[in-house]
Formats: C-alpha cells, sequence, structure tokens
C-alpha cells in the first residue's frame, strides 16, 4: 500500500507543481490550489498510464481526496 | 522529436516539464504565443501542446479563448487572439456544436436543408479565416471532421446518393480550399489519426461526458505532434539528412561476414522487411530528403552490395555522402554534415546498434538518433511515420536535391584542382536567372525562407501567403533567383524581398541564398538585382538589416564588404546603408544573368 501511496504522491506533486510531503490524507481540491477540475482529469489520466488501470466516471468523480485516490486505486490493482 | 518519442510522453512529465518552461524559461528561447479557438475542451491537450512548443525550440504562453467563441474572438482586432501578435492559432472544432444535424440527425434533414447546413457551416469556417487574416498573418492550425464510425444508414451508407459520410467528405473537401485560399493553414486530418489509433484508442467517452473533450490522451498527443511538425516546418527545423547504417539496417546480416549472396534482402522474409525499410528511405529521398551511409565496413563490400545485389531499392547514386571505414561514427557524422554544408541537428541517425545510438547520442545531442531495435517488421513504418522531415512544400527541386547534392560534390572536387578561385568560377559556366515571384515558384520560395537558416541575414520565416500578399500589394518586390551551371539545373536558390517604406529609399528585408551555391559570389549577384530594383522604384538609399542568429554569422560582415556602410547598432545585429546612384557591384563577369526582374513592376 505505501509503493501504491508513495507513486500517487509524485504524480500529484508533478502535476500541481508542490512536494510530495505537502501531500496529506486529507489533501483535496480545498487544501491544494492547482487541484482544480481540469488538473483532477490530468490526474486521472496520469493514474491511468502509470498504473494501466481505467478509472469509471463515477470512481473519477467521487475520488476527491487523496486518501480516497490511493484507496479507489489500491481496490482496482487487487482486484 | 519523432512520433514514436511523441506518442510515448507520460502526461504527468508533459505537465512537469510545461511547468518548468513557463515558471523559469531558459533566457535563450524566445517565446511562443499561441492562440487558441474551440468549440471543445481541449485543456487535456495543452501540457502536450506546450511540450512540443518547447521541443520546437520555443517558451510557449497559451492564449485560451471562451468556449465555442469563434466568431467574436476573430473580429475583436484588439482582443487577446491577436495582441500580442501571435505565432499561431489553433482552431480545434467539432461538426457537434458547427453542424449539429449534420453531425448528429443527418437523415431527418432533406436533401436541400443537407446543402444549406453543408454551406452554412463552411461559410462560417470561411468568414473565420478571412477575420483572421484581416489581423495576421500567423500560421493556423485547423481539424477536419470525423467521418461517422457508425454510419446512419448502415450497409447503404456506401451506396446511398447523399449519406452523412458523403456530407462530411464534402465538408473537408470544401475546408481544404477555404484553408488555401486563406494561405499559411494546416488542417490536421484527425480521420487519419483516427486511422492510425482505432475508434476505441482515439476517443475517452468518459472525458467526453464529464468534460466535453472529446479525445483521448493519444489523439491529443497526435495532434501536438501535428503542431510540431507544423512549426518545426515553418521556422526552418525540419531534419534535412537521414544518415544511415548498413549491417542489419539496409539489409539482414553483416556484409563482411556473410558476403553478397549471403545478406538478407529480398522478397522473402525476413530480407523483405530489410527491402520494405529501403523503399521508405527512397520515398523520403523523392520528398527532397539527402541520405548518407556512415557504415564501419570495408568499402569495397558495401560498395558491391549497392552496385550488384539484384534487390536494392538505393543505389550507390541514391547518397550524397558516403562515410565507410573503421572510423568512430561520431566523427563521421561531423564530417558528413560538414561536406553537406548543414548543421548537425539537420541531420537523422538510423542504426541497430543500441551501443552505437547511446554513444551518439550522448557526444552529438543535435543529431537526432533513431535505434532500430530489432523488430525489423516495424522498421519501414517507423521511417515512414516519423515526422522528421516535414516541409510546406514539394516540388521538382525537392524531388532532385538528391542529384544536386551529388553534383555539387563533383564541383567540389573539380574547384580543388583550380588555383584560382576567378578562373573556377568561369570554368562553371554559371547562368543565374532573377526574376519577380509568381504562382509556380511562390511554394519553392517560401519553403526556402523557412528552411534557410546560414545565408539567411534576416530570417523573417514568411509564409507563402505573406510573399503573395506582399507582391500584390505592389508595396514590395519579391525577387528570386534560379541557378544552371554545367553539372546542373539547382532550381530556385535565392531570394530577396524589398520594401518601400518611405519616399526614395528601398529596404532589403530578406535577403538569402541556400548552402549549395555559397563560395560562387551569387550572392554578388542578387544584391545587385536588388540595387537595379530598388534604382527602378525611385530609391536613391537602399537600407539593409544584419539580424544575428545562432546560424548565420558567416553573413555578418556581408553589408559592410560590399559598399554598406553601417548607420545603426540594432543590439542585437547592425543596419547598413548605401547610396543606389553610387553603389558599385563586384565583378559579375563569371555570370550569364537573365533579368527577368527588370520588366514589369
Amino acid at each position: 500500500m505505501s509503493d501504491i501511496e508513495r507513486r500517487v504522491r509524485e504524480i500529484m506533486a508533478d502535476l500541481f507543481g508542490i512536494s510530495p510531503e505537502e501531500i496529506d490524507a486529507q489533501a483535496s481540491p480545498d487544501t491544494i490550489k492547482k487541484w482544480d477540475s481540469l488538473n483532477h482529469l490530468n490526474l486521472t489520466l496520469a493514474l491511468e498510464e502509470e498504473f494501466g488501470v481505467t478509472f469509471t466516471e463515477d470512481e473519477t468523480m467521487e475520488m476527491l481526496t487523496f486518501e480516497l485516490v490511493a484507496m479507489t486505486l489500491a481496490e482496482k490493482l487487487a482486484g | 522529436m519523432d512520433f514514436l518519442s511523441f506518442l510515448g510522453l507520460k502526461l504527468r512529465d508533459a505537465v512537469a516539464e510545461a511547468g518548468r518552461l513557463e515558471a523559469s524559461p531558459p533566457g535563450h528561447l524566445p517565446p511562443f504565443h499561441l492562440g487558441v479557438l474551440r468549440n471543445i475542451s481541449v485543456e487535456p491537450a495543452l501540457p502536450y501542446v506546450k511540450w512540443a512548443i518547447g521541443a520546437a525550440g520555443f517558451v510557449p504562453a497559451v492564449y485560451l479563448a471562451g468556449y465555442d467563441s469563434v466568431l467574436p474572438e476573430t473580429l475583436d482586432a484588439g482582443g487577446s487572439l491577436y495582441v500580442p501578435e501571435p505565432d499561431l492559432i489553433w482552431i480545434a472544432l467539432t461538426l457537434d456544436l458547427l453542424a449539429p444535424k449534420i453531425q448528429k440527425d443527418y437523415l431527418s434533414l432533406s436533401g436541400a436543408e443537407a446543402v444549406a447546413e453543408a454551406d452554412r457551416t463552411l461559410e462560417f469556417l470561411a468568414s473565420a479565416l478571412q477575420n483572421i487574416r484581416k489581423n495576421t498573418w500567423a500560421p493556423v492550425m485547423l481539424h477536419n471532421f470525423l467521418e461517422p464510425v457508425f454510419p446512419p444508414l448502415g450497409i447503404l451508407e456506401a451506396r446511398a446518393e447523399r449519406s452523412q459520410t458523403r456530407a462530411v467528405r464534402a465538408l473537408n473537401d470544401g475546408l481544404l480550399k477555404i484553408a488555401a485560399e486563406a494561405g499559411g493553414c494546416h488542417v490536421a486530418d484527425l480521420n487519419r489519426i483516427r486511422a492510425f489509433l482505432g475508434h476505441e484508442r482515439f476517443i475517452d467517452r468518459r472525458m467526453a461526458a464529464l468534460a466535453k473533450a472529446p479525445y483521448s490522451g493519444e489523439t491529443w498527443k497526435c495532434l501536438a505532434h501535428e503542431m510540431y511538425k507544423f512549426i518545426a516546418a515553418l521556422r526552418g527545423r525540419s531534419r534535412k539528412c537521414l544518415v544511415l547504417d548498413c549491417d542489419n539496417t539496409l539489409w539482414g546480416g553483416i556484409v563482411g561476414e556473410d558476403g553478397l549472396a549471403g545478406i538478407k534482402l529480398g522478397q522473402d522474409y525476413p530480407g523483405s522487411c530489410y527491402l520494405e525499410f529501403q523503399r521508405a528511405v527512397k520515398s523520403l529521398r523523392d520528398r527532397g530528403a539527402l541520405l548518407a551511409l556512415c557504415s564501419r565496413n570495408n568499402e569495397a563490400d558495401v560498395l558491391e552490395v549497392l552496385d550488384r545485389h539484384p534487390d536494392m531499392a538505393l543505389r550507390r547514386d541514391s547518397f550524397s555522402a558516403m562515410k565507410i571505414d573503421w572510423r568512430d561514427k561520431v566523427s563521421n557524422l561531423r564530417e558528413i554534415a560538414e561536406e553537406l554544408n548543414i548543421g548537425l541537428d539537420s541531420l537523422v541517425f538510423v542504426d541497430d546498434s543500441e551501443a552505437e545510438t547511446e554513444l551518439v547520442r550522448r557526444m552529438l545531442p543535435e543529431v537526432w538518433t533513431i535505434w532500430l531495435d530489432g523488430k525489423i517488421t516495424e522498421y519501414a513504418e517507423r521511417l515512414a511515420g516519423c515526422g522528421l522531415f516535414d516541409s510546406l512544400a514539394w516540388s521538382e527541386e525537392d524531388r532532385k536535391r538528391g542529384d544536386t547534392v551529388r553534383a555539387e560534390v563533383a564541383r567540389k572536387s573539380e574547384a580543388s584542382a583550380y588555383s584560382d578561385v576567378g578562373e573556377f568560377l568561369k570554368s562553371l559556366k554559371m547562368s543565374l536567372e532573377i526574376f519577380r515571384v509568381d504562382e509556380f515558384s511562390l511554394p519553392r520560395a517560401a519553403q526556402l525562407a523557412q528552411r534557410t537558416n546560414q545565408f539567411n541575414l534576416t530570417t523573417r520565416r514568411r509564409t507563402e501567403g505573406e510573399l503573395a500578399a506582399l507582391k500584390e500589394s505592389g508595396e514590395g518586390d519579391v525577387l528570386c533567383l534560379r541557378y544552371r551551371d554545367r553539372f546542373g539545373d539547382m532550381g530556385l536558390v535565392g531570394l530577396a524581398v524589398l520594401r518601400y517604406p518611405e519616399e526614395e529609399a528601398a529596404y532589403i528585408d530578406e535577403f538569402l541564398l541556400s548552402c549549395r551555391v555559397l563560395g560562387r559570389r551569387v550572392e554578388d549577384a542578387l544584391l545587385w538585382a536588388c540595387m537595379e530594383a530598388a534604382k527602378r522604384r525611385g530609391a536613391r538609399t537602399v537600407r539593409g538589416d544584419h539580424l544575428p542568429t545562432q546560424k548565420n554569422s558567416q553573413t555578418a560582415e556581408f553589408f559592410p564588404a560590399r559598399g554598406f556602410l553601417k548607420t545603426m547598432d540594432l543590439n542585437p545585429g547592425a543596419r547598413y546603408e548605401a547610396d543606389a546612384a553610387a553603389w558599385r557591384p563586384s565583378n559579375l563577369d563569371c555570370f550569364e544573368i537573365e533579368t527577368g526582374f527588370l520588366e514589369g513592376a
């Protein structure tokens, strides 16, 4: 789990222009300036590229904190 | 940057790189203003587009116009689309909002209604481009429209007298005409991109639903690559010479070990893959690229294959330079560039050896290196699709370029036999034709303006449309120079643009020559023609600038060495001036000059 979390943090860092340390479990579009709706879509696409998964429309719309992103991703990779 | 490398880009890397470019742009890179008009969401494309602009050597500055606001934006002369002056305008439209009935409800239209809808759509596009051209000569990239994957008439679609497919094709034909009329436009072919990717990879249903961004990341990358190729062609950054290894590149096996009969080249696998690859190479030559060989071999072994193997698509005279010896490839590549008088950044190097390509990549980073990785069935397509040699014109000069450069080598070796340059030049029996640009020479003239990096005094990079407009307006003269000598006809190799901004003064706005006619005083003949044209216009003073770039340093003393005086520092560069009546040309007696430009104005 922690390796997935590390990789997700690094991708978010690249996309949002911040350092991985600034991303805590509850990080969200409310707390991170560059996590806007466009960059949320970029995040979805970048995670799909990195992990070889595909998110549904609903998953995309619902995974709006770091914790939720990591969990949704982990479930996909497991199942 | 070849196509496959582009496709391999990761979104996170593109975003990070684009962010770096925008946050701290390297000082020596010029800015590139991109204006974007659209009726779909293109935001997901922007990281790739910015990356492409960066790869082309510029710092991107993007103005993204509001959703579906093409007409108001193109009509607003003082708006952000035009101020600051754009370097490219990207128009991303789909028929969903532009012609919804054709796109989503074709069968409900009567024949007359379908025609009216199509006409209205084309008129809209024509006005948008006309509005743009009233305000700027910036090049424009548009999209054509997608034919339906699931046609409304099913299996009848192909045979029906009218259909959605036919309607879209007619729109696409109309769009090409409108783009040609406007000038400086590239229509990106979405149908071809979709043919490459396939429908499932082309669309992104989720992004379409959530964000009205109908295309997948791969499609956006293909579009960014189209833009990259367009910018590269416009700015003289397309590559000019393909340098090839021999063993396991042009044929299977090693000729030094397997012998002429033992190498794999022919109608059957695996030789057929190499033959296909050779055909792709030959096609690039016919398009206008130069070919060179760089192989570690005994020269005689390779020449035997070139001359005697029955299944070669390439022969000795396909190549403009050959380095077949046991020296290192880095030195040989440098020599090839020097012999052909082109920069290292005009070369593409192809080799099957990972070690060789790594070494070249490290030592000569300006050379674009392609490692052929053993998947021989893919080789031909990798070359055909690389997109590194794209140009905006294709003329006889291009088809014959390989031959004229070979003649060049012949000239050079003859030159070394003469101790007196003047005697040598006279022996060439050079014949120049200097004439005003016309519709036939216009594409080649623009191509020269876009490609010429070294002997180019001001590097203005005018497009066909800009040259035509200048000529038509009567406010300038566009002079072309055609070169022939006893070795052959090189075609159009020189261009000069004169403007007349004030009474009795002429300004040499562009002055450039293909590097293949340097060292022959042809520039003196072209300068003489400029002075004559200026005098005919009543100019008493002729001015010209030298604007330095990384590549044109050999032209720094051009004006002072020919009787012009410096009047101003331009920092960078300088302005020079001469009195039209008092100016005397250098000795032009080694030329026969036809002066068509002296008639008419």
